[in-house]
């Protein structure tokens, strides 16, 4: 399985311990800690370390039998949040009520965190089942060792386990001690719950964050904040690969509560940073409103020209002719259109269509001497963590990207 | 800049601002309320619906400095500790799916209720037609104004 590390060593575990109970957290600011993973998570003292048992990177389990589960995919609307979670509950074999769903760092260890395609679920599904059955495969051998007993005569179910030839039990929190000084099994060694048995997949349980969705809690990109930030807007050149020419920028500086304005060269990576004029102001309402006022001469550059007609009518040109590359070649196509009864020829096509997702494009970003911590509603925050190093010229372990909910993204709109 | 003193959530919040700065960013920039959401800021969405004086309005079209006393509230305020019949509702029938226009969504269908306690699907498609979802949970959100006028009736009925 690519999705994750796999089978994820004591490094790894290490790694993940000094992520969530030091370096990075520390690096948090508490209130923007708060507002993503909940002032409960913290309260609990589930996420500094100390004391849990961690056999992977998606599972905690706190000596009073606490569970923490880490959500690893940007949640978009597609309730990834709650079914990957709920795929490792079912195979550790807990009450979902005694687990708390807490939003991953990134990092490798959590393997792909992106979102996107549809294939959120696919490719993490038998990842989540084998991180939950592991740690359920050491709880076990864990009650097996203190009894003395073969681990095949012991059984877990709702977060303890039972000794089938005796009336002994330990819950998972008596047993996490225990569980920490075992060797991680082989993923291939771990038995996986029959479908048939399944307890929590297959049930409708809601979102894990609609309690604090309905109460306006801060749990969106643009909802982030750092002590005495600034707003910024960003006026792009409206053709991609355009440049700004001049602006009418001495004019825009003078304007209340705008604090600087600057013209951006950009990049050439179309999914970088393009050319315009970022206004940075000490509110949202004062960089709006300078931005009404901005005037900008572009250079629209080589794509000045380009249109969906323009662009309809090289498919249609192109369309009938033999490519220079065959991404997919089987099959006699020829052969079978010439013996074939009826044969039926159409054109399609359909126009581009913008997400216009509801939470307009945002990112929050605390830079400090030479480290970045951006908090974004990205479906792809790796990639994010990535760019922001490239673009800022920092390296890379020196930015931080926390992921947020997304007010919605390109899968998730129908 | 100039001071404006509102009432909001029940309470007097002073704030420093633009005259002509909208609501919705006095709430979210100034008072650190961001449950009301930035959509369009044209009036055309409802992510940033709140209540003034009890009616449901987009907060992204009111000027501050045209608030004077009236009563401003936002999701944070709607009730206590989330007790609505409107916020149980939504998690009951798991409403949301990206979540980010629901605070408009409940802030308008709370002024419905609060004006027509037991609404049919005409008063709710009427009421909510102004409030945009991109995930498309409108069904859901039907569902969910009928189960708090239930639910709302319940608490009535188990009070008298």
């Amino acid at each position: 399985m690519s999705t994750l590390a796999s089978p994820l060593d004591r490094r790894g575990f290490l790694k993940l311990s000094a992520l969530a109970g030091g370096s990075l957290f520390l690096g948090f600011y508490l209130s923007s800690a708060r507002r993503i993973l909940g002032a409960d998570a913290i309260q609990a003292g589930q996420l500094p370390d100390g004391g849990y048992f961690a056999p992977d990177a998606f599972i905690r389990i706190a000596p009073d039998g606490a569970v923490t589960i880490f959500a690893a995919r940007p949640e978009i609307g597609q309730g990834i949040k709650t079914s990957l979670p709920m795929v490792v509950a079912e195979e550790l074999d807990v009450p979902w009520s005694s687990v708390t769903v807490v939003t991953a760092p990134i990092d490798p260890v959590f393997g792909n965190q992106s979102a996107g395609g549809s294939t959120s679920t696919p490719n993490s599904y038998l990842a989540m089942r084998r991180a939950g059955a592991t740690a359920r495969a050491m709880l076990v051998e864990a009650a097996a060792r203190t009894w003395g007993v073969p681990a095949n005569e012991c059984y877990a179910e709702n977060g303890t386990v039972f000794h089938r030839g005796s009336d002994q039990k330990l819950t998972y929190g008596e047993l996490t001690a225990k569980a920490a000084t075992l060797p991680v099994p082989g993923e291939d060694s771990v038995q996986l719950k029959d479908p048939k048995d399944f307890k929590i997949l297959g049930t409708r349980i809601g979102g894990v964050d609609n309690p604090r969705i309905v109460v306006g809690d801060a749990l969106f990109g643009i909802d982030q904040k750092v002590p005495g930030m600034l707003y910024a807007v960003y006026e792009k050149c409206p053709v991609a690969g355009g440049k700004v020419v001049s602006a009418n920028l001495d004019e825009i500086k003078a304007l209340p509560g705008v604090r600087h304005v600057f013209v951006i060269d950009g990049g050439r990576d179309y999914n970088g940073l393009m050319s315009g004029v970022a206004i940075v102001a000490d509110s949202t309402w004062s960089a709006f409103s300078a931005r009404r006022k901005l005037e900008v001469k572009w250079d629209a550059g080589p794509h000045a020209n380009d249109s969906w007609d323009s662009f309809a009518a090289q498919a249609r040109e192109l369309g009938p002719k033999k490519g220079e590359r065959a991404d997919r070649d089987d099959g006699d196509v020829d052969g079978a259109l010439a013996k074939a009864a009826k044969t039926v020829e159409a054109d399609y096509s359909y126009r581009f269509i913008s997400h216009v997702d509801l939470e307009p494009q945002n990112c929050t970003a605390f830079v400090q001497g030479n480290r970045a911590e951006i908090w974004a509603p990205t479906q792809n925050p790796a990639k994010g963590q990535k760019l922001v190093a490239e673009t800022l010229g920092l390296p890379g372990e020196n930015v931080t990207v926390h992921m947020t909910r997304s007010g919605a993204g390109s899968t998730t709109i129908p | 800049m100039a001071k404006f003193t509102l009432n909001v959530n029940g309470q007097s919040r002073t704030v420093d601002a633009a005259p002509d700065t909208p609501l919705l960013w006095v709430l979210r920039d100034h008072l650190d309320l961001v449950g009301t959401k930035y959509g369009c800021g044209i009036g055309q969405c409802g992510a940033c619906t709140i209540h003034l004086n009890g009616t449901a309005v987009r907060s992204c079209q009111l000027p501050v400095g045209k608030l004077h006393d009236a009563k401003i509230v936002t999701i944070e305020g709607l009730s206590a500790g989330g007790s609505h019949p409107l916020q149980h509702a939504w998690c009951e029938l798991d409403v949301p799916q990206c979540g980010y226009c629901q605070a408009g969504q409940i802030m308008t269908a709370a002024a419905l209720l609060a004006r027509t306690p037991q609404p049919s699907d005409d008063d709710i498609d009427t009421a909510m037609a102004g409030n945009l979802c991109r995930c498309a949970t409108y069904l859901r959100i039907r569902a969910g104004i009928h189960r708090a006028a239930e639910l709302a009736m319940a608490g009535k009925e188990a009070a008298k």
